[in-house]
C-alpha cells in the first residue's frame, strides 16, 4: 500500500501521460525486439530448409593431397631417409592435426570424420566375372583405405582381419552390392593391372554400409555401390569400389605408391544449430580454411600440400546473397521505424513535461536546481519506463518463435527506445525550465503561469522582467522602466 | 543505406518548416479579407501551431513515408512474384507431354479446351535451330490465331497476328517474331535455320520485334513463326507443349483430362507456383516484416498526430471557450482550420518524401531478393502506398480534432476559463 503515494509522487499531475510513455515503450521495444527477432527466425529457417536439401557430401570440408607430396615434405623436412610411407602413428596423427587446423580455423566439425587413401581405378585383368563386363569392356576396381571402417560398416561374412599377406597382396572388405557384381566373397581374389605390375586384392569380408547416406559412403559412391562409367567416346565399363582391411594401410601404400595415391580427410560440418546471422561467420570460416595453409604443428612441413575446400561454400554465398538483398531493406525499415519510436517517445516525454508545468514551475520558482528538476522527470520516466521495457522484451522473447532474445539488432533497436525513453523527459524538463522562474510576490503564480511566461507572444523581453520584477516589488522604482505595466503578468503592488 | 529514409526526410521537412509559414501566412490573407472570423482567428493561430515544431514534423513526415515506402516494397514483392510465377509457366497451365506421352493432338486439345474455367488453349511446338553461323536460337512454331488469343489473357506483350501470317511470303521467307537476343542473330534480312528434326531448314525474316511471350517466358534467344510454315514429310509437326489460359480453371479436371489423353504429362499450374514463391520461408517472412513495419508505421504515425494534436490543445481549447463566450459558435471548424494546415503540410512533406525514396535509393534495392528468383522487380510509386496512409492521417487528425471539439463543449466553457 506504500507503493501507490510513491507512485504518485514519481508521475505527479502527469499520470495520464506517463502512462502514455509506459505503453509506447512498451510497444516499442517489443517491435524492435520482433522485428529483427522474425527475421532472423524466418532466415534462419530459409537456411535450415536448404541445408537439409544439400548432400551430406556438401555439408562438409575436405582436405585432400598427394600422398607422395605428402610423404616427400615430412620426409625432407625431417632430414631423415626416405619413408616407405605412413605408419598407422603419423597416419593418425596427421588426421589429428588436420583436425585441429580446421577447428582453429574456426570451423564447427561435426562427428563423422573419417581420413583415407584411395587409389585411382585399375582395371581388373584377372578373377572378374562375365557379369562384371560390359560388353568386352573389363571392370575396373579401386580400392580405399577408410578409418574408421568398423563404425561405418557392418560386418555381414568373412573378417576384417585377414591372414598376413605377400607383398602385392592387399586383404579387402566388399560391400554386398560390389560382391554381387564382381562375384566376391571371403577368400575371392582379383587382379588389378597397375602402371607396371599387378597388384593382388583378397577380400576378406563383405560388409554392410551403416549410415549409406553419410559423407562417408557418398563421397565416392562407387565405394559402396558399383556403377556404369559412361567415358565421353569410349566404351562404357563397370567400376566398383573395395576398401582395404584396417591393417593394410602399409599394404596398400606399398601396391600403390606414385602419383595415384590420394590422401583425404573428411570432416563434416555441424550446421544444425547454425543461424542466419552465424552463416557469413561459417563462410569466411570456409573461404580462410580454402585459402590459408592449415596450421599443423609436427608436421608443419608438409601443409603447404593440402588442399582445403568445401562445397558448402558455393551454395552459402547464394543463400548470403539473398539475405544480403533482404537485409538491406529490412535494416532500412528497422532503422527508419526506430527513429520515428525515438520521436514518439520524445513527444509523450513533451507530454509528460507539460502536463507538471505547474509543479515544475514552481519547483524552479522556489530555487529547485536543474539537476532536482531532471530528477523529478527522472523518478516519473523511470517508474514507467523500466517496468514498461521489461514486459516489452518479455513479450518479444515469449511470443516469437525462436527467441527475440538471440537477436543482437533487438537489443540494440529496444536500447535505443529504453534510453530515449529514460532520457527524455529529464533533459526536455531541464531545457524548458533553464532559466529560473522570477517568484512573483506572494508566493508562486497560479499554475500554468510560468508556461504562459514562457510562450513566445507572452515572453517579454529580456530587459522587461528585471522591469516588472522592480516594478512589483518597489513600485516607486518601476515608474522608471518603459516595459508597459499591462504586459507584466503578475500584478504591481500598484494595483 | 539503412539511415536513407531518415536523410531524406531531414530535408523535405527543413524545407517543409520554411514553406508552411508563407503557405499559412497566404491564407491568412486571405481568411482576413472574408466577413467570418473562424478562419481570420484559425489562421492567426496555425502561424503558432505546435505541429509546427520540428520533432512532431519530422517523425509525421518520416512516419508517412516509411508507411508508403513499405506499401511499396510490399506491393513490389506482390508484383515480382505474379511476374515471376507467368515467367515460369508462360500462361496459367503449362502442360508438357513426357517421353511416354502420346502426340498432341487436335482432338486432345478439345479435350482441354473443354475443361471448365478454360478460356484459351494452345499448342506450341518449341525446338532448337541453329544460323549458319553455329549459333542457337529456339523457335517457338505457333497457330498465330489461337496464340495470340492466348497471349491477349497474360500480361505479356500482344501478339499481332497480322504481321506473322500463315503462309510463307511469296519470297520464301518465313516472318518471325524475334526477341532483341534473337535479332541480333538474325539480322534484319533473310537467314535459314537449320534443325535437326524433320522440318529441316526454313528461311526466316524477322518480321518484328517481341520482348517475351508465353511460349518462352524466361526469354533468350527466341523466335515465334507460324506452325504451319514448317513442313516436314508429314506435314507440320505436332505441339511438344500446351499452353492454357483461363481465370478459374477446374485444376482437378485439368489433370485428369492431361493424364487421360497424354499418360505422363507435367501440368504446372501458375497458381501453384505463386503460392509456392510466395510461401518458401525467407520470401513469406520478409514479405511478413515489411508489412507488420507497415502497421507499425502507419500506429506510430497515428501515435504522433494525437500527440502533436494534444500538445497544442490547451491553447486552442482557451481560445476556444474565449470566442464562445464572444458568442462564436463554430468551435469544431475553428479547431480544424487551425491545425489541419500543419497537418495537411506535413502529409504533403511525407507523401513528398515517400515519391523521392524510390528513386533515391531504389537502384541499391534488390527486391528479386524477396521473390526468390532472378526475374528482376521494379520498385516504383505506388498510388495506393502513397494515397492510404495519407488519407489515414488526415481521417484520424479530423477524428481527433473533432473530439477536441466536442469535449470542450461538453466540459463548458466557464470552467476552462476559471482554471486560466
Amino acid at each position: 500500500m506504500r507503493l501507490l503515494p510513491g507512485l504518485n509522487r514519481a508521475v505527479g499531475s502527469a499520470a495520464a501521460s506517463t502512462l502514455a510513455l509506459a505503453l509506447l515503450v512498451c510497444g516499442c521495444v517489443f517491435a524492435a525486439m520482433a522485428g529483427p527477432a522474425i527475421s532472423l527466425h524466418t532466415r534462419s529457417e530459409a537456411l535450415h530448409q536448404t541445408l537439409a536439401g544439400l548432400a551430406p557430401t556438401t555439408k562438409t570440408v575436405q582436405v585432400g593431397a598427394n600422398w607422395s607430396d605428402f610423404t616427400s615434405a615430412l620426409t625432407f623436412y625431417a632430414n631423415s631417409s626416405p619413408q616407405p610411407g605412413l605408419t598407422g602413428r603419423t597416419f593418425a596423427e596427421a588426421r589429428r592435426q588436420v583436425r585441429a587446423a580446421m577447428a582453429a580455423t574456426p570451423l564447427p566439425l561435426g562427428p563423422g570424420a573419417w581420413a583415407g587413401l584411395s587409389s585411382t581405378s585399375f582395371i581388373v585383368a584377372a578373377g572378374a566375372p562375365a557379369r562384371a563386363f560390359y560388353g568386352p569392356s573389363p571392370p575396373k576396381l579401386e580400392v580405399l583405405y577408410r578409418d574408421p571402417l568398423t563404425s561405418n560398416a557392418t560386418q555381414v561374412a568373412g573378417s576384417l582381419t585377414g591372414p598376413a599377406e605377400p607383398a602385392g597382396t592387399i586383404a579387402v572388405a566388399a560391400t554386398p552390392q560390389t560382391a554381387a557384381r564382381f562375384a566376391l566373397h571371403p577368400g575371392s581374389r582379383l587382379t588389378l593391372a597397375t602402371a607396371g605390375a599387378t597388384v593382388t586384392v583378397v577380400v576378406t569380408a563383405i560388409v554392410r554400409q551403416r549410415g549409406g547416406g553419410s559423407a562417408f559412403w557418398q563421397q565416392d559412391p562407387v565405394a559402396g555401390v558399383p556403377s556404369l562409367a559412361t567415358p565421353a567416346g569410349g566404351s562404357p565399363y563397370w567400376v566398383g569400389g573395395v576398401i582395404a582391411d584396417p591393417d593394410q594401410l602399409a599394404a596398400i601404400q606399398n601396391a600403390f605408391i606414385g602419383p595415384g595415391l590420394e590422401m583425404q580427410w573428411e570432416f563434416p560440418l555441424a550446421v544444425g544449430g547454425l543461424n542466419a546471422d552465424q552463416a557469413q561467420g561459417l563462410y569466411g570460416a570456409l573461404q580462410r580454411a580454402a585459402t590459408v595453409t592449415p596450421a599443423l604443428t609436427t608436421m608443419e612441413a608438409a601443409a603447404d600440400t593440402l588442399n582445403v575446400s568445401s562445397p558448402l561454400a558455393a551454395d552459402l554465398s547464394e543463400f548470403l546473397g539473398t539475405q544480403a538483398g533482404i537485409q538491406t531493406v529490412l535494416l532500412l525499415l528497422f532503422v527508419s521505424l526506430i527513429v520515428i519510436a525515438a520521436a514518439v517517445i520524445l513527444l509523450a516525454a513533451r507530454m509528460m513535461v507539460l502536463r507538471r508545468d505547474g509543479e515544475l514551475g514552481m519547483l524552479r520558482a522556489r530555487g529547485g536546481s536543474l539537476g532536482q528538476v531532471a530528477a523529478v522527470m527522472g523518478r516519473g520516466a523511470l517508474v514507467a519506463v523500466l517496468p514498461a521495457a521489461v514486459i516489452g522484451a518479455g513479450l518479444a522473447i515469449a511470443a516469437i518463435p525462436g527467441g527475440a532474445a538471440s537477436s543482437g539488432l533487438g537489443w540494440s533497436l529496444a536500447a535505443v527506445a529504453v534510453a530515449v525513453a529514460l532520457a527524455g523527459p529529464p533533459l526536455i524538463a531541464a531545457w524548458q525550465y533553464r532559466k529560473p522562474t522570477p517568484q512573483p510576490p506572494g508566493g508562486a503564480g497560479p499554475p500554468g503561469a510560468a508556461r504562459w511566461l514562457r510562450s513566445p507572444r507572452a515572453r517579454p523581453p529580456w530587459r522587461a522582467w528585471s522591469c516588472c520584477t522592480i516594478r512589483a516589488s518597489r513600485p516607486a522604482a518601476g515608474s522608471t522602466c518603459s516595459w508597459p505595466r499591462r504586459r507584466c503578468w503578475w500584478p504591481s503592488r500598484s494595483w | 543505406m539503412a539511415a536513407a529514409p531518415v536523410l531524406v526526410a531531414i530535408p523535405v521537412v527543413v524545407i517543409m518548416l520554411r514553406l508552411y509559414p508563407l503557405a499559412v501566412r497566404s491564407l491568412f490573407a486571405l481568411s482576413a479579407r472574408g466577413t467570418g472570423a473562424t478562419g481570420f482567428v484559425a489562421m492567426s493561430r496555425a502561424t503558432r501551431s505546435s505541429l509546427t515544431g520540428v520533432l512532431p514534423a519530422f517523425a509525421l513526415v518520416l512516419a508517412l513515408s516509411l508507411a508508403s515506402f513499405a506499401g511499396m516494397i510490399s506491393g513490389g514483392i506482390t508484383r515480382g512474384e505474379t511476374m515471376a510465377s507467368w515467367d515460369t509457366t508462360g500462361a496459367d497451365v503449362l502442360i508438357q507431354p513426357g517421353p511416354a506421352s502420346a502426340p498432341i493432338t487436335p482432338a486432345v486439345m478439345k479435350a482441354i479446351g473443354s475443361v471448365p474455367g478454360v478460356r484459351h488453349a494452345t499448342g506450341v511446338f518449341s525446338t532448337a535451330w541453329v544460323t549458319p553461323f553455329g549459333q542457337p536460337v529456339t523457335v517457338a512454331a505457333v497457330d498465330p490465331a489461337g496464340y495470340a488469343a492466348l497471349v491477349a489473357a497474360t500480361p505479356f506483350p500482344s501478339f499481332p497476328v497480322a504481321r506473322i501470317g500463315a503462309v510463307p511470303s511469296s519470297a520464301g521467307s518465313v516472318p518471325v517474331f524475334a526477341s532483341p537476343a534473337a535479332v541480333a542473330v538474325l539480322g534484319r534480312g533473310v537467314t535459314q535455320l537449320t534443325t535437326l528434326g524433320p522440318a529441316g531448314q526454313v528461311t526466316v525474316r524477322v518480321a518484328g520485334i517481341v520482348d517475351s511471350t508465353p511460349a518462352e517466358p524466361a526469354g533468350g534467344t527466341f523466335a515465334v513463326m507460324a506452325l504451319q510454315a514448317l513442313s516436314g514429310p508429314f506435314g507440320p509437326p505436332a505441339p511438344n507443349m500446351i499452353l492454357v489460359a483461363g481465370s478459374s480453371i477446374d485444376g482437378t479436371r485439368l489433370s485428369a483430362v492431361v493424364k487421360n489423353t497424354l499418360a505422363d504429362a507435367a501440368v504446372t499450374f501458375r497458381a501453384s507456383v505463386l503460392a509456392s514463391l510466395a510461401s518458401s520461408p525467407l520470401q513469406h517472412g520478409a514479405a511478413l516484416i515489411v508489412v507488420l513495419t507497415l502497421v507499425e508505421a502507419a500506429v506510430l504515425g497515428l501515435f504522433i498526430v494525437l500527440l502533436g494534436l494534444a500538445l497544442g490543445s490547451a491553447d486552442r481549447e482557451l481560445t476556444m471557450a474565449r470566442l464562445s463566450v464572444m458568442g462564436h459558435e463554430r468551435g469544431t471548424e475553428l479547431v480544424m482550420a487551425e491545425a489541419m494546415p500543419a497537418v495537411i503540410m506535413a502529409v504533403v512533406a511525407g507523401v513528398a518524401c515517400a515519391v523521392a525514396l524510390p528513386h533515391l535509393i531504389g537502384p541499391s534495392i534488390d527486391l528479386s531478393a524477396f521473390t526468390g528468383t532472378s526475374v528482376p522487380v521494379q520498385f516504383q510509386p505506388d498510388l495506393i502506398a502513397l494515397a492510404l496512409p495519407a488519407a489515414a492521417v488526415l481521417a484520424l487528425a479530423l477524428a481527433a480534432l473533432a473530439a477536441e471539439a466536442r469535449t470542450l463543449r461538453r466540459r463548458g466553457v466557464t470552467g476552462m476559463l476559471r482554471a486560466h
